[in-house]
């Protein structure tokens, strides 16, 4: 099973994590401190995955966002290379060319997205097409709420003026 | 009211706090602090969407700063239960990110997520699951246990691939919820949405590599999938759990060969490929076609240039390495190749993979070839090549060395590498080696001198334990040495107050064992002059030295053979320079040399030896260090009553056959019997071996002893001054140790230029006033003939490939003697078991219950209850078979432990207590108890066997009709 994701910026700035194994908040930092000294020093051509605390980490850099996942010593990091790709083009499809910039201002959609891709450090969901509808469906409750929102808000604040 | 709206109007959002993030003008902590400040005021906000875009923020600050945010764990669970879902949906992220075990709101939250799971909305259903997924506690599992159960019979595929998934969650917090839900969770094998199955099979592989045990009955299943056209991301598990099964069913490889096989020729899919080749390479050792196929596919994966395949493509190999190490030697190429990879992975894949090829026949190139890639590498990958060659010349107590002449110079080269972080482990097997191999002595000292008189050595803190040994061995096997004079030279050069105490302790120790040598051979030789001069000359003992007959001499003959003695050892350092490796050989073709023209030196030699030792042991006798202060005055207390015995006015010996020549002797050849004695390994076990002696109570509380020991060192504070300046007021007054040098500028600089004056070659040769600085010359840095350029690399890529053979036998010389203890040797090595988590086993236990004892369960695809019971029946009479009810399981698991060879201990223990477990349980139902014991002592048996393959114990017949 996959241990945590983390994406983590060229700079070493933290832009997700997801943590499916406990891990104290202490550890946390410990963690994220250790793995991007690992893996943001690693040169282009290097092997993507890096061995750790007797697990795997098998890391995949997009632009200049590093995706990593941290799996079990028997896991195969093939596969794991082929779940963040596969989150990557779901991200991709989602926000039409996705940048840094995209996750760092809607991270709880980029967690929504993975939320649907992984649940409980397994791979949820297979086909890119359902997780666009999932997702969609899910907007389009979420934007319900809010137009709601916006419309009392502006009749509110136009009968207070 | 309007205090809300205002708020919501001018609250600043999650873009702004990212924005202001982004521009950082008053640095990130600042910044964050303040934004904290007014978060902790929005999230008490009544108005929902001000505390919802506040707890958004919250949650984003907490993700990327690891802020804590347990105090607003009350608003996370008042923002799960808001009606909307855009709400909601924050509010559960909030939670699945901020929540653990030790969150004290998670007791409120079980009705919520109980409501949520139970919601219309199967977005509602996802996210309490997915939340209930990372936060589950024992106690939410156990009450929820039935909701989620309840899910997996739901009709949107939506929730039930979710719910198989969590299901699973909640078994590793509360085992018991797999006797109600596992039945349940095996028929979502059958299930007809690809994605409830695929969730399910990731279940039952995570289950499989808890206990691949429990999963066996399900083995048909799993090869219904294995067989069908199934997506990659399904088949990869499959396969995986198919890896772990097939080790504990030997009879499951009939079938699934063909399929794997079939899978290996047509996939496109490298993770797919992988898997099956890990799958064969642990399940189908004995299938030749299987092997055949997977190590061709291996072949191919590391042929493509890409870094990914090339590591895992080792890593294969290296789990193939034990049991086929033709496929290793096949690929031997580009193993090689990469050590001489950018990857740094890849570089310790390859290492591992030429170490597991050593044999005894090639580990001399093997070793040469490793050791120049070190000597060209990064520190960090030298230190690691290093370490796996310590460790594997080592293995086994040096089984694969024959030749340990070559060793010795081996680990010699080795301990001038300046970096090394193997000193302990050399300095180690330098003193074991002296112990257990005798051959090897003289060459063990060759070595040791030659590290000890490179006296730049004593600038590398990390080499400092190889000294230590280095000065051990010099004062151990000194009989060896032809140059006992060097060898004190050596050990009292200036620069050893560079060392640490404990190690100046070391050489000075040495020093007086070599000291005590010279003396008593030289005294030895004195004593005999009382024979006729014949008789003498005919004695070529090797005790005997030619001091006696320098005393026939006379004295202009002195000057001669002084000149002759100095030419001879100039001779000595050019060969040492030379040859680095410092075979014997050069020493030995030294002793003709040594032994004509020294004749008579020894009187002057002995001159030279006082005041060496009370010119540089004077000093110490005011150390810091207790035990080098000690050892200082001893040595020097000594040295003094020999010289008063010895030699009387302006250094010439006067060797009265009076009293005090015999008193001499007498001291002399006493201490040389203490340190002549050989000294042998000692079993790490002999202590246990002395029986205790009666009336001595070790467990006894010392406590009462306390206030003796504080009184004892009241007193002993009050003696060190005293002690200290007692009785040797010789020297110059120093201050302690570090500052020692500066202090000692001038005395120290005196000695430096005599060193410098017998061991040039180990010096800068420009003459600038190299001691101003510290007072030590800085280190010459030998320079090592390196290649540089590429070519050179490709140079030694190509004799590594022609050099090494993994096949070829080659003829060694006879292998020397190495002393082995019937025990503890070995016993050492074995490493600890890994215990088992107690909450695994009861997860195991469970699903074997659910598994093997489910009647008329739809995967044993049984025609009727009837023939579930019959079979379980004759399960448990084919166990009986193997077991002997009546002397119970220990006595089985005695015959596996017999079988399995000599891995005790531990094992036996557990197995006690297993049978032991049994005995309790056999009561009045007696029926179930069998049950019990069945599953429970089978699973002792997979987990016993998984520790020693070798013993194959046949499993209980749980899948017959499958198998047959």
């Amino acid at each position: 099973m996959i241990h945590f994701v983390l994406l983590i910026s060229r700079q070493g700035k933290v832009r997700l994590t997801k943590w499916y194994s406990p891990y104290t908040q202490k550890e946390r930092q410990k963690v994220i401190r250790e793995l991007s000294g690992l893996i943001l020093t690693r040169g282009p051509k290097l092997c993507n995955f890096v061995e750790w605390r007797g697990l795997k980490v098998v890391y995949k850099r997009y632009a200049s966002l590093y995706f990593c996942m941290c799996i079990g010593a028997e896991d195969n990091e093939l596969e794991c290379l082929e779940i963040i790709h596969h989150y990557v083009e779901i991200l991709d499809r989602y926000f039409g060319n996705v940048c840094e910039l995209d996750l760092i201002f809607n991270f709880h959609k980029a967690y929504y997205i993975l939320d649907e891709v992984l649940l409980a450090g397994e791979l949820q969901e297979t086909s890119k097409k359902s997780v666009a509808r999932v997702i969609a469906a899910q907007d389009t409750l979420v934007e319900n709420a809010k137009e709601q929102a916006n419309s009392l808000t502006n009749i509110i604040s136009q009968a207070t003026k | 009211m309007a205090s809300t709206i205002m708020e919501s109007l001018f609250q600043r959002t999650l873009e702004d706090l990212v924005k202001g993030l982004r521009v950082q003008m008053i640095g990130e902590s600042r910044y964050i602090a303040s934004h904290l400040e007014e978060i902790r005021k929005e999230i008490k906000s009544t108005d929902p969407h001000t505390k919802i875009v506040a707890l958004q923020k919250l949650t984003y600050i907490h993700m990327i700063g690891g802020i804590d945010m347990d105090w607003a764990a009350f608003h996370v669970v008042e923002a799960m239960s808001m009606s909307k879902f855009a709400h909601k949906k924050i509010g559960y992220l909030a939670a699945s990110l901020s929540f653990h075990d030790g969150t004290d709101v998670l007791l409120l939250i079980t009705n919520q997520l109980r409501k949520d799971l139970g919601s219309n909305n199967e977005y509602e259903s996802g996210l309490a699951l997915e939340c209930l997924s990372i936060i589950a506690t024992p106690d939410l599992a156990q009450q929820l246990t039935p909701d989620v159960f309840s899910l997996l019979a739901s009709g949107r595929v939506y929730v039930r691939s979710r719910a198989s998934v969590v299901i699973f969650k909640l078994f590793t917090k509360y085992p018991d919820a797999v006797r109600i839900a596992c039945k349940r969770l095996v028929e979502k094998l059958e299930d007809t949405d690809p994605k409830v199955l695929s969730a399910t099979i990731s279940v039952f592989c995570e289950m499989a590599l808890k206990d691949p045990a429990s999963c066996i009955p399900l083995a048909p299943e799993f090869y219904r999938l294995l067989t069908e056209p199934r997506d990659n991301w399904l088949l990869i598990k499959v396969v995986k759990i198919f890896g772990l099964l097939l080790p504990l069913e030997p009879r499951l490889s009939r079938k699934v060969a063909e399929p794997l096989c079939e899978i290996m020729r047509h996939t496109t899919a490298k993770s797919l490929l992988l898997e099956c080749i890990r799958a064969v390479t642990v399940g189908l050792p004995d299938h030749g076609e299987g092997l055949k196929l997977a190590v061709q596919k291996l072949k191919e994966l590391l042929m493509e240039n890409d870094p990914n395949l090339k590591y895992l493509g080792l890593q294969a190999l290296a789990a193939l390495m034990p049991a086929h190490s033709w496929a290793v030697a096949e690929n031997k190429s580009i193993i090689i190749r990469g050590l001489n990879d950018d990857d740094y992975n890849i570089q310790l894949a390859s290492l591992q993979l030429i170490l597991g090829m050593v044999s005894e026949d090639n580990l001399i190139d093997t070793v040469h070839v490793l050791l120049q890639y070190a000597e060209r590498s990064e520190v960090s990958f030298c230190n690691e090549v290093i370490g796996s060659i310590l460790t594997t010349c080592s293995r086994g107590v040096y089984e694969l060395v024959s030749d340990f002449t070559w060793y010795t110079s081996i680990l010699g080269r080795v301990s001038r590498i300046r970096d090394s972080a193997h000193g302990k482990e050399i300095e180690r097997q330098f003193v074991d080696i002296g112990l257990r191999v005798k051959e090897v002595r003289p060459d063990l000292l060759a070595v040791a001198r030659g590290i000890l008189l490179d006296s730049t050595l004593l600038e590398c803190p990390p080499l400092y334990r190889v000294l230590s040994a280095a000065a051990w061995i010099a004062g151990e096997y000194v009989e060896f040495s032809h140059n006992a004079i060097e060898l004190i030279e050596a050990l009292l050069q200036p620069r050893i107050r560079l060392l640490p105490p404990a190690i100046q302790a070391v050489y000075l120790h040495s020093v007086l064992k070599v000291f005590i040598y010279s003396a008593y051979t030289s005294l030895k030789g004195v004593y005999n002059e009382g024979l006729p001069a014949e008789q003498l000359f005919s004695e070529k003992d090797e005790e005997s030295t030619p001091l006696s007959q320098h005393l026939l001499l006379i004295e202009s003959e002195v000057k001669e053979v002084d000149k002759a003695g100095i030419v001879s050892e100039e001779q000595l350092e050019v060969n040492m320079t030379d040859d680095a490796s410092m075979h014997s050989i050069s020493i030995d073709s030294q002793k003709d040399i040594m032994e004509g023209p020294s004749l008579g030196s020894e009187c002057e030699q002995f001159k030279r030896l006082f005041e060496l030792i009370e010119s540089n042991v004077g000093p110490m006798i005011e150390h810091s260090d207790v035990e080098v202060q000690e050892r200082a005055c001893n040595l020097l207390g000594l040295a003094k009553a020999l010289k008063e015995a010895l030699i009387i006015s302006e250094g010439i010996p006067v060797f009265s056959q009076s009293s005090s020549m015999d008193n001499a002797l007498e001291i002399v050849s006493f201490l040389r019997s203490v340190f002549g004695k050989e000294l042998g390994p000692v079993s790490a076990f002999a202590q246990s071996r002395v029986a205790v002696p009666e009336g001595l109570v070790l467990m006894k509380n010392l406590d009462n002893l306390d206030g003796m020991f504080c009184d004892d060192e009241v007193k002993e504070k009050s003696l060190t001054p005293e002690f200290k300046t007692r009785e040797w007021e010789v020297g110059p007054k120093s201050a302690e140790s570090a500052p020692d040098t500066d202090s000692k500028h001038g005395e120290s600089s005196s000695l430096l230029a005599q060193h410098r004056q017998r061991h040039g070659t180990y010096y800068l040769p420009v003459e600038k006033d190299i001691t101003a600085e510290n007072g030590y010359p800085p280190p010459q840095i030998v320079q090592q003939d390196i290649p540089s350029t590429s070519s050179a690399a490709d140079d030694i890529m190509k004799l590594a490939e022609q050099s090494l053979t993994w096949s070829k036998p080659r003829q060694t010389k006879q292998r020397p003697v190495i002393v082995r203890l019937d025990d503890g040797d070995e016993d050492l090595i074995l490493s600890s078991k890994v215990k088992r988590d107690a909450k695994d086993n009861l997860i195991s236990s469970a699903l074997k219950d659910v598994l093997v004892s489910g009647k008329g369960k739809p995967s044993m695809k049984f025609t009727s209850k009837e023939d579930g019971k019959s079979l379980f029946r004759s399960q448990q009479h084919d166990h009986n078979a193997v077991v002997e009810v009546n002397s119970n399981v220990s006595v089985n698991s005695e015959e596996a432990t017999k079988k399995s060879g000599k891995r005790h201990g531990k094992h036996r223990h557990k197995t006690r207590s297993t049978s032991m477990s049994i005995k309790d349980t056999a009561g009045p139902c007696l029926n179930q108890s069998q049950g019990d014991s069945h599953n429970s002592h089978s699973g002792q048996k997979s987990r016993h066997k998984s520790r020693t393959p070798t013993a194959i114990i046949p499993q209980p017949d749980v899948i017959p009709d499958f198998l047959s």
